[in-house]
């Protein structure tokens, strides 16, 4: 769903890495994420390497001298690009007591330029007194995507003191734009429970569902029940917002499974809401579930319906185009108990009437 | 066999498919701002120290000088 703006992210980083205005990289938009991540890990590399001998020698000066007066060459002389690229030479209890000597501002330009891979134990030192003004300080400048490359190295009791300091619309940008996000379950679990109803209403206020559902779509199932369960107890109003998002984006895919791994109670509550009747909406849900084979997490919104919107069901799923159903077909044929016996039947219909039951008969044998 | 471009010799096979695949100018765009940067940050490095041996008392400058430029 973010690979687009994974990829956008992955250019700016670029962009400043190499010193240069992200307009003049525009011709990578649209390259692979991931492509464009390994890139920009060779040139850091290689922007580290060359000055690696010297860098070392600075490192091993400052063992030399008084932390703070390190503290004022790193702001008088070395500044926050050669601060990054020296830190890791220097031990990690000394750079530490450096750190504590300089202001968040500046330690919040330091971290811009840093290599998370390179100061990874610094990092994992860090106290929570040093985290909390830093945090708040590149929060407030919009350095999501900074924050972003940091939290695979961040211990625990840093990522809380963090959430703390950082305001919900700040989490949610910061997540979306995770280098590494197999970590956010396990922070996600580090929030305080009241912190996530704000979180919710922060993405109502703030157009940022897309951010959110995202969020939800890399935790695991048991942590994304209770959440889910929150989102269906969101006022009509936010609900229908929330539809209107995902209608608008086309990402059905990432709402589907939030439906489904909520309670049945929070899911009936949430299916006789007026927002999920309009047929339009039916429509766009059946189709997605179709291309992009979300039955299983279709199936158990479409047995919440109400009985007059469940009759609207095997009607839309009739009308599909013969390579959807086919799509559709097989994906019955293999899994009968998946499908709604009203929406088995359609589609059965459907088949016959397109010529399409060998393949039912393919999947039965 | 055709000669390698800059970015070519920097990287020899390690880039990923799609940096590899980019036209003639857009990878000479990556490599004159890569080698910007290089030239950049050297020159950064060498008036960064200078800079900060001034600030290091006269009775510690020349060892730290020495641990510098040996």
């Amino acid at each position: 769903m973010s690979e687009r703006l994974e990829a956008r992210a992955e250019v700016v980083k670029l962009a400043r890495l190499l010193s240069v205005d992200e307009t003049e990289l525009e011709f990578l938009d649209g390259l692979p994420s991931a492509e464009l991540r390994a890139f920009r890990e060779q040139a850091t590399n290689r922007l580290f390497d060359a000055g690696a001998q010297m860098l070392g020698r600075v490192g091993s000066a400052a063992r030399l001298l008084p932390s703070a007066l390190i503290a004022t060459i790193a702001q008088r002389s070395f500044g926050p690009l050669l601060c990054a690229r020296a830190a890791g030479t220097v031990d990690t209890a000394k750079s530490l007591d450096v750190a504590k000597r300089l202001p968040a501002p500046f330690l919040a330009d330091v971290t811009v330029f840093l290599d998370p891979r390179r100061v990874a134990a610094i990092i994992a030192e860090v106290p929570a007194a040093l985290v909390v003004p830093v945090a708040r300080e590149l929060g407030a400048r919009g350095e999501h995507v900074t924050m972003g490359r940091f939290l695979a190295y961040v211990p625990d009791h840093a990522i809380v003191a963090a959430i703390g300091a950082l305001e919900d619309e700040t989490m949610l940008r910061t997540a979306f734009v995770l280098e590494h996000k197999d970590r956010l379950d396990h922070a996600v679990g580090l929030l305080p429970p009241d912190r996530m109803p704000g979180i919710l209403r922060c993405a109502a206020d703030a157009g940022l569902w897309p951010e959110a559902l995202d969020l939800l779509d890399h935790l695991s199932e048991e942590r994304r029940g209770p959440i889910a369960d929150l989102v269906a107890d969101q006022d009509e109003e936010i609900i229908a917002g929330l539809v209107r998002a995902v209608s608008e984006q086309g990402i059905w895919d990432g709402l589907l499974p939030v439906v489904r791994t909520m309670s049945g109670e929070s899911r009936t509550r949430l299916a006789t809401l007026p927002a999920f009747h309009d047929p339009a909406v039916m429509t766009e849900i059946i189709r997605a579930a179709a291309e992009q084979g979300l039955w299983q997490d279709l199936v158990p919104l479409i047995e919440a319906l109400p009985g007059d919107v469940l009759e609207t069901v095997p009607r839309i799923a009739a009308e599909l185009e013969p390579e959807l159903l086919s799509k559709v077909v097989a994906d019955a044929a293999a899994a009968p108990q998946t499908l709604p016996p009203l929406v088995l039947d359609a589609v059965t219909h459907a088949a016959e009437r397109h010529g399409l039951t060998h393949i039912l008969e393919q999947e039965a044998q | 066999m055709p000669p390698l471009d800059e970015l070519g010799r920097e990287f020899g096979t390690d880039l990923p498919p799609s940096i590899a695949g980019l036209d003639a100018a857009h990878r000479d765009t990556l490599a004159r701002a890569l080698r910007a940067a290089r030239e950049h940050q050297a020159v950064a490095l060498e008036t960064a120290i200078d800079s900060g041996l001034g600030f290091v008392p006269r009775l510690l400058r020349g060892v730290v000088r020495k641990v510098l430029f040996g």
